[in-house]
């Protein structure tokens, strides 16, 4: 019985493994699939320039029936449920039909692997994905490219070296500018902080790009009118960034204005200040917009929020795919949604 | 383990049955039209495979302690905990928490030997071997950070490789004897080990994921090698299961662990042995994942422990233990990832996938146990 159970999983498994080595095989050899009906070769990966909003709100409705997929990190995660349901609305706006597909954790990057290649399988003509590796998703979205799907990319960007490397051309991208974020919040900074005055920063997961763009724009803006005294990262995490600036206050009692990279961390943040005993002592900006602080910037304990609109990625990465499928919309450009900033009422 | 004089026939059945689950899956999902036109291709088949390869493994390994009737919860987060080392090693040369993985296993092994010894001269060991693990234990690990030391920037890539194999095989030993010597309950240890294991990956790498690894590591997470790897980890697993002395007595223990004592088993050395299984499945499982994303991912393999549980258990291993097989353990991981891409294939909505997944999990355990009873 033993032998026969071994036997039969060799069987069974070697047929699968010849589909592989086939798959494997013919790959490399054949040309790169046309992915649309000729167009010129070249366009590096999405950054062939910019679409104006413009360009992307003359998009026509769909005249054939098509069938697009949005993939998104999590659904756990408030940022990407105004981004589904502007998608899906804009999906219906325009006649296309838009399937959503999510990981149930933010961190199972496999899943959101598989789900391109299921995708892909499907047959859909577009795939609009935030990913959730920008380099480890890249091997399924050229399986998908090599299929003649189109792949835009929101928000979080696709590694451009691996992606040269791998041959993946994005069809679009779709997102928001960090560094003019990081600028709005430090002008929200100064103009709050209008005769000067010492600063700290929490950082995002240090070398991660948003994170670093987040940081540069706003230390710009802040160059010669305010001084940051102390910067240190707490990892987009509300916990961290309470015990953080407890010792960052502790350190730097004078500290009269905060920002942090996103609002989570403004959130541990502001708890901290609070058990300082110095609850609308301190400028606090923050970033995302996010329900959790909705509270706080009525009290005005945060006194702004840098709304990065995932809504409108859904929306102009929907917009921007039937634009190319129409023939309308070029390829391999980007558009940055704008950004805005929101104030504390107080 | 019955193999009484029934009809050959019935043999052919037996062999069938662990399939059958998956088939009614995979027949159930056929009926619909879009399924069988995207499933039951050339192109995707290999996909399934490659999907699954990571639960294959890490199934196959926890095969061996659910069959002792244990459980290992900590596979998911000690996949991290390599893939870290992996990385580590590669990128920025052996981190220090190596040195000590390294020292484990010695001094467990000198601890073993010195009591074997003593033994054999009628002593009663306990203090002194367990004084020798402990001399060897810090022998190792001094030996270890001059090492360490010596060798400065990033090891070769085989290298890293095995130091990663070398700490999945040290979290393995460490359950192992603390569920055998230390008598603390499988589900409690294991746990302690999950908790632990994450600590220590977010520890030694401040909770960032390490990139930057040589292009070359990609060729086994990918393709043909990702899932002959699998296939082999399963070959070797399910060999080493039914075909071994080792692999009977491990589930002879399972079965009555007390019956097995007295008639003579090293219960201690078997037990442990299916948790250093368990932990080098982890392992594995590591070097695939890290070689497939090109990162050391620390919060890889969160929640993994439950789906190579499920894949274990749909794969009609008891979890009380004495009854199961590697083979099926593979049929179930694929079994899940039928589920999981044949969901999707359909177009069953994101949200309502999980409800539908954890339905049938519980579903073919129960017609399992049915077949299994009568």
């Amino acid at each position: 019985m033993k032998r026969r159970e071994l036997l039969g999983v060799a069987l069974a498994t070697v047929g699968l493994i010849v589909g592989c080595g086939k798959e494997e095989a013919s790959a490399p050899s054949g040309s790169p699939a046309p992915s649309g009906t000729g167009e010129a070769p070249a366009a590096p990966a999405a950054t062939g320039g910019a679409l104006t909003q413009a360009d992307l709100d003359a998009v026509a409705k769909s005249e054939k029936p098509r069938k697009l997929a949005l993939i998104v990190k999590t659904r756990n995660n408030p940022f990407f449920d105004p981004m589904i349901k502007a998608a899906e609305a804009e999906a219906k706006a325009l006649g296309v039909e838009l399937e959503v597909q999510s990981p149930a954790q933010e961190t199972d990057k496999e899943r959101q692997f598989a789900l391109v290649q299921d995708v892909t399988a499907r047959g859909v003509e577009a795939i609009l994905v935030t990913p959730a590796d920008s380099k480890g998703i890249v091997p399924a979205l050229k399986q998908a490219q090599e299929k003649g799907i189109l792949v835009i990319n929101l928000d979080n960007r696709v590694d451009p070296d691996v992606a040269k490397s791998a041959g993946l051309e994005l069809a679009a991208y779709v997102g928001a500018d960090n560094l003019e974020g990081g600028r709005l919040a430090g002008q929200s900074m100064a103009e709050a902080l209008s005769s000067g005055g010492k600063v700290a920063v929490l950082e995002g997961i240090r070398g991660t790009d948003n994170a670093e763009a987040r940081k540069r724009g706003f230390t710009e803006a802040v160059a010669g009118k305010l001084d940051i005294v102390a910067s240190d990262t707490a990892e987009w995490d509300t916990q961290r960034a309470y015990a953080k600036f407890q010792s960052m206050l502790a350190a730097h009692p004078e500290i009269q204005g905060l920002f942090c990279a996103n609002d989570k961390m403004a959130v541990g943040a502001l708890k901290a200040i609070d058990e300082a005993g110095k609850g609308g002592k301190i400028t606090v900006v923050g970033y995302d917009n996010i329900p959790d602080v909705q509270p706080h910037l009525k009290n005005g304990k945060l006194a702004a929020t840098i709304e990065q609109h995932p809504d409108l990625m859904g929306k102009y990465g929907v917009r921007a795919a039937v634009g190319i499928l129409n023939g309308s919309v070029e390829r391999g450009k980007e558009f940055l949604v704008p950004l805005e900033a929101i104030r504390g009422t107080k | 383990m019955k193999t009484g004089g029934s009809a050959a026939g019935s043999g052919v059945l037996r062999a069938l049955r662990p399939w059958l689950i998956p088939a009614l899956v995979c027949v159930g999902f056929s009926l619909h039209p879009d399924f069988a036109r995207t499933f039951w291709t050339r192109e995707y088949l290999p996909n399934l495979l490659q999907q699954a390869a990571t639960n294959i493994i890490l199934a196959c390994g926890l095969t061996f302690v659910i069959l002792t009737g244990g459980i290992d919860l900590s596979v998911g987060s000690v996949m991290a905990l390599c893939g870290v080392a992996l990385g580590l090693c590669v990128t920025q040369g052996p981190p220090p928490f190596l040195a000590l993985a390294m020292a484990f296993p010695a001094g467990a092994l000198a601890g073993w030997a010195a009591a074997r010894a003593l033994t054999a001269r009628g002593l009663r060991p306990p203090l002194v071997a367990t004084g020798a693990g402990l001399a060897a234990v810090g022998a190792a690990v001094a030996v270890g950070q001059l090492l360490l030391r010596g060798m400065g920037g990033g090891v070769r890539l085989e290298g890293a490789i095995l130091a990663a194999l070398g700490v999945g095989l040290a979290c393995g030993l460490l359950n192992g004897l603390v569920v055998t010597l230390g008598r603390v309950p499988p589900f409690i240890v294991t746990l302690g080990m999950l908790t632990a294991a994450r600590g220590l990956t977010v520890y030694a790498t401040d909770g960032n994921s390490v990139s930057g690894l040589p292009p070359r590591l990609g060729v086994l997470g990918q393709g043909p090698v990702l899932v002959g790897i699998a296939l082999a980890v399963v070959l070797g697993a399910a060999l080493l299961q039914s075909r071994t002395g080792a692999g009977r007595l491990i589930q002879a223990i399972g079965g009555n662990e007390e019956a097995a004592r007295l008639s003579g088993v090293n219960v201690t050395l078997h037990k442990t042995l299916a948790y250093v299984l368990s932990g080098l499945g982890a392992a594995v499982a590591a070097v695939v994942l890290t070689a497939k994303f090109q990162l050391a991912d620390t919060g890889a393999g969160l929640g993994a422990e439950l789906n190579a549980i499920a894949a274990v258990v749909i794969g009609g291993t008891s979890l009380s233990g004495g009854r199961g097989s590697v083979v099926g353990s593979l049929v179930g991981a694929l079994t899940i990832a039928v589920l999981n891409a044949g969901l999707v294939l359909v177009g069953v909505r994101d949200t309502l996938q999980g409800v539908v997944i954890g339905a049938v999990i519980v579903l073919a355990v129960m017609v399992d146990r049915f077949r299994g009873g009568a």
